[in-house]
Formats: structure tokens, sequence, C-alpha cells
């Protein structure tokens, strides 16, 4: 079947054919889901937050600028949404963000995960991933999974381009030293 | 390999989150009940009510120029037995309305009994459409 463009099927579903509408679910489901599991890092809320933000874009579309892409749009309803679920759940767990780790171990981190197997590599990136902040884990998610530039992050999350890149910066760099102290020090010196 | 591909290709590694199988379905059932509650309807340009209203300003203008070009002594389709009224030259303006009655006036009576017997039936059965449905 002929693939047809985000806009077509916006336009279908502006005259009045709602079906038109799953398509761009079906395309956007998975990632809009796996946005708002990394920020809100459990499995309902998660996919209450993707459904929403699909009504809220249903809803608004008609507000839909194609000066951006529909894909970017999307995400800062996805964006938005799970930090407004996250903000709403009590106790927030508040860390101190302080990143000590030098350049010298950053490399050495780097290797050491370079040397693990698939498996281990995977559990351990996981548990470094769920020890970041959930903004942290989005930006890493969007900027290298997602494969979004930093202009198109800075308009999903509302940061400036340079803020983006500090961010992302600080996140990775958090994310190597939470590894490190996931893997332990010896095991890094062993491998 | 550069710190940016390293990372991108750990982070692709790790399995890829899915929603459950039945995350489009619930999307939809959502989108269509909000559907059912508030369909998109084609609004038009002018409304009913802006026809109403441009309809009555154009029977109401047509009457009153009716009116005023009857008050006129004859002969006051030339334009040089015309009176200014506030600075308006009304023979300018009566020029083509004039004409217009006066092709009016060569419509035969059966021609104007039948278009105003079709606008009465359609006036009526509007009217009649409207009582019915409510």
């Amino acid at each position: 079947m002929e693939k047809k463009t985000d806009e077509y099927y916006i336009r279908e579903i502006l005259k009045g054919d709602s079906g038109s509408f799953s398509q761009l679910v079906e395309k956007y489901s998975h990632l809009a889901f796996s946005l708002s599991m990394k920020i809100l890092n459990q499995r309902e809320d998660a996919e209450e937050v993707a459904q929403d933000a699909f009504i809220k874009a249903y809803n608004s579309l008609s507000s839909f600028q194609s000066s951006s892409t529909f894909k970017t749009w999307f995400f800062r309803i996805v964006y938005n949404t799970s930090i407004s679920k996250l903000r709403s759940r009590k106790n927030i767990e508040v860390k101190i963000d302080d990143i000590k780790i030098s350049d010298a171990k950053i490399q050495a981190t780097e290797s050491a995960i370079g040397q693990l197997n698939t498996n281990d590599r995977q559990k351990y990136l996981q548990i470094g991933l769920d020890r970041l902040e959930p903004d942290e884990r989005a930006l890493l998610k969007m900027y290298y999974y997602d494969d979004f530039s930093m202009d198109e992050i800075s308009i999903i999350t509302g940061l400036t381009v340079s803020n983006v890149k500090v961010k992302i910066h600080r996140s990775r760099k958090k994310l190597l030293q939470e590894l490190r102290f996931v893997l332990k020090d010896e095991i890094i010196s062993i491998l | 390999m550069s710190q940016k591909d390293l990372m991108k290709e750990w982070l692709k590694e790790l399995p890829s989150e899915q929603p459950s199988p039945d995350f489009t379905v619930k999307v939809m059932q959502r989108v269509m009940s909000e559907w059912t509650l508030n369909p998109i309807k084609y609004q038009p340009i002018i409304s009913k009510k802006g026809w109403w209203t441009i309809g009555f300003i154009a029977f109401l203008l047509t009457s009153i120029l009716f009116m005023l070009h009857s008050s006129l002594p004859a002969g006051t389709d030339s334009i040089s037995q015309a009176n200014s009224l506030y600075g308006i030259d009304l023979a300018k303006l009566f020029a083509p309305v004039g004409a217009l009655f006066k092709k009016l006036n060569n419509i035969s009576p059966a021609v104007a009994i039948g278009a105003l017997a079709i606008i009465a039936l359609w006036f009526f059965d509007q009217l009649f459409v409207k009582t019915v449905r409510r």
C-alpha cells in the first residue's frame, strides 16, 4: 500500500475523516510511548500519557502549523503531558545534580562498557538510565535514539538550543558516572 | 567511532518499549467518542442568519431606492434635472436604478407572478421543514 505523508492524513482528518487519525497513531504510538516511558518510568502511566497526548493532538489538530513537522509538534505534546504527569506525582525525589567524573574516567568507562557483551551492556545501561533524572533520560533518548536534532529537541522541550546542548552533554556524562558507579571501579580496572 | 555514535549504538541496542497491542484501538475509541460528542461540522462562511440579514438589507435598500425614485418628478432620469441630497448626486445614483426598474416594468405580469410563486413556495417549504424538525 502506498504510504501517505502526515500532512495528507491531517488534511483528511480536518475534512472530517477521523478514521485517518489511526494511521498517525499507528506510526507514532511506539515513539510516543517510549518517550513518556523514559520520563515516567512506569508502564501504566506512560501508556495513559501517550493516549492523552494523542487525544490532545487530535483536538488541537486545526491549530497545527506546518512550520514544524507533525512529529516535532506531536512530541512537544507528549513531552509536556509527561512532565505534567510527573509533576502531579507526589513525593518526587529530587536528586542533587553533582557530576564529578573526570574525562579520563569517562574514557575508561566507555571502553569498559564497549567490552561488555550485549546482554550485560543492555542490563547496565538500563540501570544507569533509571538512575538519571526523567528529563535527562528523555533528552538522551530523543538525541541518541530518536535522532532528533538539537533544534527539534529545543522546539519539543521549550529549552534554548544552547541549553539543550549543555543538558545533553551533562546527561551523557552523568549516565557514564552512574554506569561507573554500577560497574564499580574494580571491574572497570580489570576490563 | 565518535562518542556520539558509540552512545547511539548502545542506546539503540536496548530493547524497545512497546505499548500494549490494543493501544491504537484504545486511542481510536477515545477519538471516536470525542468525535461523537463534538463532530467536526462544516461551517459555511456566511451563516443562515447572515443570509437573512443580507436579504433583508438588500430588500430594504431596493425599497428605499424605489420609493425615492418614484417620489422624484417625472423626467428626473436625465442627469441635468437631478437633485442633490447631502452632496450625493441622486441623478447619477438613480440612472442605473431607473434603468433597472424600467426593465422590470417590461416583464410580463405572468412571469412576475410565476417568479413570486416560486419564491413563496420555497419559503413555505423551508418553514414547513423547520416546523416538522422541531
